[in-house]
C-alpha cells in the first residue's frame, strides 16, 4: 500500500503508528495495553487505520516465533487481521535517508530508526513502551506517546 | 480485510482462506458481500460489523498473557545484541 499516493498523509488527523513493543504489550496484556486497546477501538469507530511499519511488524513476528513457536505465531498473526490495523510497506528515498541518519546519530536498532522516521515523514504519533526513544523523538520533533 | 479472491470448486463451493477462518474462530463478526462473479472465480468484500470492533480488540488483548517475563526487557536485549553484532561487523 502506497500510503502517500493513497492520500494517507493529510491534515485531518494524526496517523497513529505502533512500535513492536506496543503491539506485543497488547498481546501479552502488559503495562500500556489498555491505551493500545482504546486506540484500536477508537480507530474502528472513526474508520481510521492504525499502522505499524514493516520492520516493526517483522520484530513482532520474530519475537513471537522465538518465544512461542510457529503454530502460536501463525494463529496470533491471523488474529491481528483487521482493516483498522495495517502493516505499512511505504518506503521511499526520503524515508530511507532519514531512518539511516537517525540510526547513525543515535545508535538505534533498524526497527526503532525506521519506526521513528516513518512517524516523522507521516506527521504521526509513535506509540511505544521504550522510554529511551522519548528524548530522541523530542530532539527530532517526532510525535511520541509513551505507554 | 478488504477484497479477497477465493477459488470456486466445480460444485460451486467456495473455501475461505485459512487466515479468515482463523479470524472467524476468534469471533470477528464479518459481513461478506458478493461483488462480482466470473468463471472459476468469485470476489467478495469482507467488512467487520462496527460493533464487533471492541470484540476483536478484546479477543487479541492478552492472547499471549504470561506474567513471568516482560516483553520490553526481552526486546531491548535482542536489539542490543543486534547492535553489538552490527558494530563488530562494521569494525572488521
Amino acid at each position: 500500500m502506497n500510503l502517500k499516493k493513497e492520500g494517507w498523509k493529510n491534515d485531518f488527523y494524526f496517523m497513529d503508528i505502533l512500535d513492536s513493543s506496543a503491539l506485543i504489550c497488547l498481546l501479552k496484556k502488559e503495562p500500556g495495553h489498555q491505551q493500545v486497546a482504546t486506540l484500536l477501538k477508537g480507530a474502528g469507530s472513526t474508520k481510521q487505520t492504525v499502522f505499524i511499519c514493516q520492520i516493526n511488524f517483522t520484530e513482532v513476528v520474530y519475537f513471537l516465533l522465538k518465544k512461542y513457536g510457529g503454530d502460536t505465531t501463525l494463529k496470533t498473526i491471523a488474529g491481528l487481521r483487521s482493516p483498522f490495523l495495517g502493516v505499512s510497506n511505504y518506503m521511499d528515498s526520503d524515508l530511507a535517508f532519514y531512518a539511516a541518519t537517525l540510526k547513525s546519530c543515535y545508535d538505534l536498532s533498524l526497527g526503532d530508526a525506521m519506526g521513528l522516521a516513518f512517524t516523522k515523514i507521516m506527521d504521526g504519533v509513535f506509540w511505544t513502551r521504550d522510554k529511551d526513544l522519548a528524548p530522541i523523538a523530542g530532539k527530532e520533533g517526532i510525535g511520541l506517546r509513551l505507554l | 480485510m478488504g477484497i479477497i479472491e477465493v477459488p470456486v470448486s466445480s460444485k460451486g463451493q467456495i473455501t475461505l482462506p485459512k487466515e479468515y477462518r482463523n479470524m472467524l474462530h476468534l469471533g470477528v463478526n464479518a459481513k461478506v458481500t458478493l461483488i462480482s462473479l466470473r468463471p472459476g472465480e468469485i470476489k467478495i468484500v469482507a467488512t467487520p460489523k462496527e460493533q464487533s470492533m471492541d470484540a476483536w480488540v478484546d479477543s487479541i488483548c492478552g492472547t499471549l498473557q504470561d506474567d513471568s517475563w516482560d516483553s520490553l526487557e526481552k526486546l531491548k536485549k535482542y536489539k542490543k545484541k543486534d547492535l553489538e553484532l552490527e558494530k563488530r561487523g562494521m569494525e572488521e
